[in-house]
């Protein structure tokens, strides 16, 4: 036993050690390895632009040279642009998956926007020898002039490559290749599209036309394809139809291995034979060959449809891909979930919103058939619209449905939510489109969802092995967590938000409540109205409002300000001298570190007792009575915010209400 | 007296003979070659087919090798009257990855150029079997100074069996040596195999098949 415990002393305190160590020198080299990252990708840059700096100058040489644009991505992340203010060539970072590890680096242009200047990688974990040759100079030199195409980005090739945007694969790594090229693909379409006004539409056109053999070029194309083929759009879809020969054309995405992949495919006018068909775009690793194989898809030219199911016989299309399986079954099953779709709508004339509107009858025990849904769905719920928010709530027993969409592990998980009248209990949930590996299952295994009937939003669930109150459901995801973690937060954000926008909650309640936890006001949720009206006197002048407490006289106005993250509200409380604090509560706030003002319920202990004499200021050690201990921490944000905004106020509530007071 | 006399009839030893029974002697040359980790023991075989094709690659890879083991063995010794037997694999893995993370960190942050240079092979060097091969055979039971020798030993067995191996699969792969065109070789056709796993295999066989047979190391059952 003696020995057991002193082994796992041992063991703690051979962790703590190490952990100490380990921040230790994460602490003493943070800044420096920032620096030097920064010192890496901006040298670089300078250096593709034949910029004259040294070690200590580069940072300003670099400010002096370039230009910066920036855009927001679809994804809310920035990026940035550093356009040289003589020659017009622009250079930016980009980053991606290889084979093993992120790639990451700068890019050169020319002032064309297309024709690569140079490459630099500042960090990569490829095996050494062999992908690790992606990050060398004499490597990197082979992009220089490849020119990226409109439909193909650039290709890494094996032989010898002859066109502008071919450039040659490093011998014994085509997946950290194709993985490189794949990437730079992707990262240059979103800065061609944030910055550049290229018509998005341009490759899909290009490829429709080369699929039908209509000849154009680049100055051209728009009116030869308007022309020639006519555009049909019904809801999301959109279908361009070969005016001579009938042949359809569409985009469609599927999953792949790394993300999604993006294409384009023509049929015959009957929906069945494929006459042509494009990768536009993809992030796939070994799987790259789909796009950078011409040979691989062309194999699926001539290729029917099956007219029962839209399955498609790829069995030798599938094994080309050697390993890359996922990417050749993915891409299959989405070309023929699109040809299903397409079909039906276009030739069939299915409504698309079948899919969900027979989603939601489901989730409400509404039985139906093909013919009356459509009916029945009218008749069963009562549509209301909030911003971009739409709730359906039922007739007969006033649940609420509604939608939700999220991004699981391979593509987008469509699905539809019931709940009690009571805005938190479960009635059912039901998917309506996915494309997971694992986690299709929410979808194809019946009963799914069954254990969440009657589990309660309060306010949130949560997946657990072995659930024992209302708000936690049995784990039924198994190896799928990606699609677990996807479908948690869907369904707690989504409930989250249709509560706050149709949930019926007094717009009033969070300061009215904070007003009274200022004073030292007791209230529940039933009386806390009452006992607003009953506690203050209220008296405005412009816009001002000031609450006086009718008992011991002390003086209460609410404050707003932007914080880091959003806006900041919040109640301040004087005594009647309009100096000493009372109290302070924050009953709205959005800030990352600074969140603690309304989390910490002890966060503004230290303020009690202190005075606007005139201002108050936040200091390490309060000697005076206006200074009050800083506890922000790291957000400084937060912190400037609320000084100004509290002394501020306070100011504005004196010079309009003193003299009467 | 008659002893006297017999003492100074047998002859000294010479330098060399006395030399080979030092213990350090002994140590170095086990690593180096009577128990050469690679060949003999047949440790750290998943970075030597990795990183061989490229002279410069093992060259750097050794070095990085040689560093940790001396390091990490070191550490294992100094520590080896307080580790608790059955935990000690843990400690080696802790200590053995601590100690390379740390000089990473300390890389990157004052010689990013090394660290550049080096970035890839630190994974490679956390999980060379022979790091922890030495802490468990050699470290764990012996003073520092000792643990130096042997950890200093190992990692040149490692090393001038990677050269030997990428000097064959360099040149054969790619034409060159240490990334410099070989003149004799300026109509090379490479030969892909080389650049590959496959060819590592091949060519580490080969050259632990004829040291063996050097040495007469058989394996008897």
């Amino acid at each position: 036993m003696k020995k057991y415990l002193s082994m796992m002393a041992f063991v703690l305190l051979m962790g703590a050690v190490s952990s100490i160590i380990l921040m230790g020198a994460n602490e003493l080299t943070a800044d420096r390895i920032a620096l030097n990252a920064e010192y890496a990708w901006k040298t670089a840059v300078l250096s593709h632009h034949e910029v004259e700096y040294n070690d200590t100058n580069f940072a300003e040489v670099f400010d002096e040279n370039f230009e910066v644009r920036s855009a927001e991505d679809g994804n809310g992340n920035m990026r940035y642009l550093y356009v040289n203010e003589n020659t017009g060539a622009v250079s930016y970072q980009f980053s991606g998956g290889g084979l093993w590890d992120t790639i990451r680096g700068v890019i050169t242009l020319e002032s064309d926007f297309a024709t690569i200047k140079q490459i630099t990688v500042t960090q990569q974990g490829e095996t050494p020898g062999l992908g690790g040759v992606v990050a060398e100079t004499e490597y990197l030199n082979n992009y220089k002039g490849v020119k990226f195409d409109e439909t193909f980005g650039i290709v890494a090739v094996k032989d010898t490559p002859d066109l502008p945007y071919e450039v040659d694969a490093i011998t014994g790594a085509t997946g950290t290749s194709n993985a490189f090229v794949g990437l730079l693909s992707v990262e240059y379409r979103l800065m061609q599209s944030l910055f550049t006004d290229v018509d998005v539409n341009a490759p899909v056109f290009k490829a429709i036309m080369n699929h039908n053999d209509v000849d154009f070029n680049d100055g051209n194309y728009e009116p030869v394809f308007a022309n020639n083929f006519t555009t049909t759009t019904i809801d999301t879809y959109t279908l361009y139809t070969n005016n001579q020969n009938r042949n359809v054309s569409f985009k469609f995405t599927t999953g792949g291995f790394n993300g999604p992949i993006d294409a384009v495919v023509t049929l015959d006018a009957d929906f069945i034979t494929i006459i042509g068909i494009n990768v536009l775009s993809h992030s796939e690793g070994m799987g790259a060959i789909i796009q950078t194989d011409p040979q691989i898809l062309e194999m699926l030219v001539g290729k029917q449809f099956a007219t029962d199911d839209s399955s498609l016989d790829a069995d030798g299309f599938v094994d080309s891909f050697g390993e890359a399986t996922t990417t050749a079954k993915q891409f299959i099953a989405g070309l023929s979930n699109a040809r299903n779709n397409y079909f039906s709508i276009f030739e069939e004339g299915v409504d698309p919103n079948k899919a969900w509107q027979q989603a939601l009858l489901t989730n409400n025990s509404v039985a139906f058939t093909e013919e009356n849904y459509k009916g029945l769905f009218e008749s069963t719920f009562t549509v209301e619209t909030k911003d971009d928010l739409t709730l359906y709530t039922n007739n007969n027993d006033g649940s609420l449905s509604f939608l939700f969409e999220t991004e699981g592990f391979v593509g987008t998980i469509k699905g539809v939510l019931t709940l009690e009248a009571d805005f938190e209990t479960i009635v059912y949930i039901t998917v309506y489109e996915q494309s997971e590996n694992w986690g299709a299952r929410i979808q194809n295994e019946e009963g799914f969802f069954d254990d969440y009937v009657g589990k309660k939003f309060t306010p949130e669930i949560s997946f657990v092995t072995e659930p024992s109150t209302e708000q936690e459901i049995v784990d039924g995801y198994g190896g799928a967590t990606t699609t677990k973690a996807a479908m948690l937060e869907a369904l707690n954000t989504s409930v989250q938000s249709y509560r706050a926008a149709f949930g019926n909650v007094d717009p009033d309640k969070a300061w009215q409540q904070a007003l009274l936890t200022n004073n030292s006001v007791a209230f529940t949720e039933e009386n806390y109205k009452d006992l607003f009206a009953s506690s203050f006197t209220v008296k405005s002048q412009d816009d001002l409002t000031l609450y006086t407490n009718n008992n011991d006289g002390s003086l209460s106005f609410l404050f707003e300000t932007d914080g880091f993250g959003g806006t900041i509200k919040g109640v301040l409380t004087l005594e009647a001298d309009f100096e000493t604090i009372v109290y302070i509560t924050i009953y709205e706030q959005s800030e990352n570190w600074g969140a603690r003002i309304q989390n910490n319920e002890e966060f503004f202990d230290g303020y009690v007792g202190k005075k606007f004499a005139p201002e108050i200021a936040f200091v390490t050690e309060p000697s005076a009575e206006q200074e009050i201990v800083d506890g922000y921490g790291g957000a400084t944000t937060t912190k400037a915010a609320m000084l100004e905004i509290l002394n501020t106020t306070v100011q504005t509530y004196r010079a309009a209400f003193e003299g009467e007071a | 007296m008659n002893n006297q006399e017999n003492k100074s009839t047998i002859p000294k030893p010479s330098g060399w003979l006395r030399l080979q029974y030092k213990k350090w002697f002994v140590i170095l040359k086990n690593g180096i070659s009577d128990e050469n980790p690679i060949v003999v023991s047949v440790l750290g075989i998943c970075s030597a087919l990795a990183v061989t094709n490229r002279v410069e690659n093992a060259i750097v890879m050794g070095i990085g090798v040689t560093f940790v083991i001396m390091g990490s063995s070191a550490l294992v010794s100094i520590l080896r009257n307080l580790i608790p037997s059955k935990v000690r694999m843990i400690a080696y893995m802790v200590i053995i990855s601590l100690l390379t993370i740390v000089v990473q960190m300390f890389l990157q942050a004052y010689l990013p150029t090394v660290a550049a240079n080096l970035g890839a092979y630190t994974g490679l060097i956390i999980t060379n079997c022979i790091v922890m091969g030495r802490a468990e055979a050699f470290a764990i039971k012996n003073p520092v100074r000792y643990t130096l020798i042997d950890g200093f030993a190992n990692g040149m067995g490692y090393m001038l069996v990677l050269i030997a191996i990428a000097a064959v699969r360099e040149p054969l792969a790619f034409g060159t040596f240490l990334n410099m065109k070989i003149p004799s070789f300026e109509n090379w056709i490479n030969w892909n195999v080389m650049a590959l796993a496959p060819g590592g295999f091949f060519v580490l066989t080969l050259l632990a098949w004829l040291m063996r047979t050097l040495t007469k190391n058989y394996e008897e059952n």
